[in-house]
């Protein structure tokens, strides 16, 4: 795990923190417990930690389960940067991809009684922006950002 | 944070008190083996008191889901009863307090077989 402080113009740090570990649901807790800290020194009130937390784990266990397919020799990254105005996060499995514009509305009556498919929903809902980028048989990259409060 | 489960028969109902964190890999099994053997154990009539749980992500939620479909399936009824906060918020933003029964207390969910 690395931290890593930028200096800018205005004298402000940006801060980048990343982690990266091998594909076990053993470590998200210890994801939880790092996005909780660093929420907290971005100034996140506890409400905002309690969504964003959430979003946080949903796009790891979806890099480990769906993406890296609990293979413990492929790696999840994730990378922490906040700057003057938002906190971006990333996301990075080793996985095949998938067609992130197909995933089926959880909220559709025929959908409601699945017992999955609810996490990127989340997300999208929790953070401000949410984008994937998906390299077939390379990886799945998604980014999710939070405007800082104010 | 760990998921525990207590349960307590009143009368022909079994109410299944979940607390603490229910999330994939922590608890989200647990739960599910924990309703399974009640429904083996030819139990009808379950309520699942949630006021004691404090974190969900959608595997947790995805489990409350399975249940309600394991009961229903074989004959049972499955309702909620104390969601408040966040647990609600949760249900609510996916829409599935159009699925489950919920009840604000143990009692009224207990009453309504």
């Amino acid at each position: 795990m690395g931290r890593d402080f930028h200096g800018d113009k205005m004298g402000k740090s940006d801060q980048t923190i990343f982690l990266s570990f091998s594909s076990s649901f053993e470590f998200m807790d210890t994801v939880h417990e790092l996005t909780s800290e660093i929420l907290t020194s971005a100034g996140f009130g506890e409400d905002d930690r309690y969504w964003l937390t959430i979003a946080v784990r949903e796009a790891v266990t979806n890099a480990v389960k769906h993406g890296n397919k609990m293979d413990p020799e492929k790696h999840v990254d994730v990378e922490f940067r906040i700057n003057q105005s938002e906190l971006k996060v990333t996301v990075r499995d080793r996985g095949e991809g998938f067609n992130s514009a197909a995933v089926p509305d959880p909220r559709l009556p025929e959908n409601l009684l699945r017992d999955k498919g609810r996490g990127i929903y989340y997300i999208r809902t929790f953070m401000d922006r949410t984008d994937y980028d998906i390299v077939p048989g390379r990886g799945t990259t998604v980014t999710m950002v939070k405007v800082l409060p104010q | 944070m760990s998921l525990k489960i207590e349960t307590r028969q009143v009368g022909d109902v079994t109410v299944v008190e979940i607390k603490g964190k229910m999330t994939i890999g922590a608890g989200d099994v647990q739960f599910r083996e924990e309703v399974k053997a009640l429904v083996d154990r030819g139990q009808k009539k379950l309520v699942l008191d949630l006021q004691g749980l404090k974190y969900m992500d959608s595997s947790g939620v995805g489990e409350l889901v399975s249940t309600y479909t394991t009961v229903t399936n074989r004959g049972g009824q499955l309702h909620l009863c104390n969601l408040s906060g966040k647990i609600l918020d949760l249900l609510q933003i996916t829409q599935l307090l159009q699925v489950f029964d919920t009840y604000a207390t143990a009692d009224e969910a207990i009453k309504s077989f």
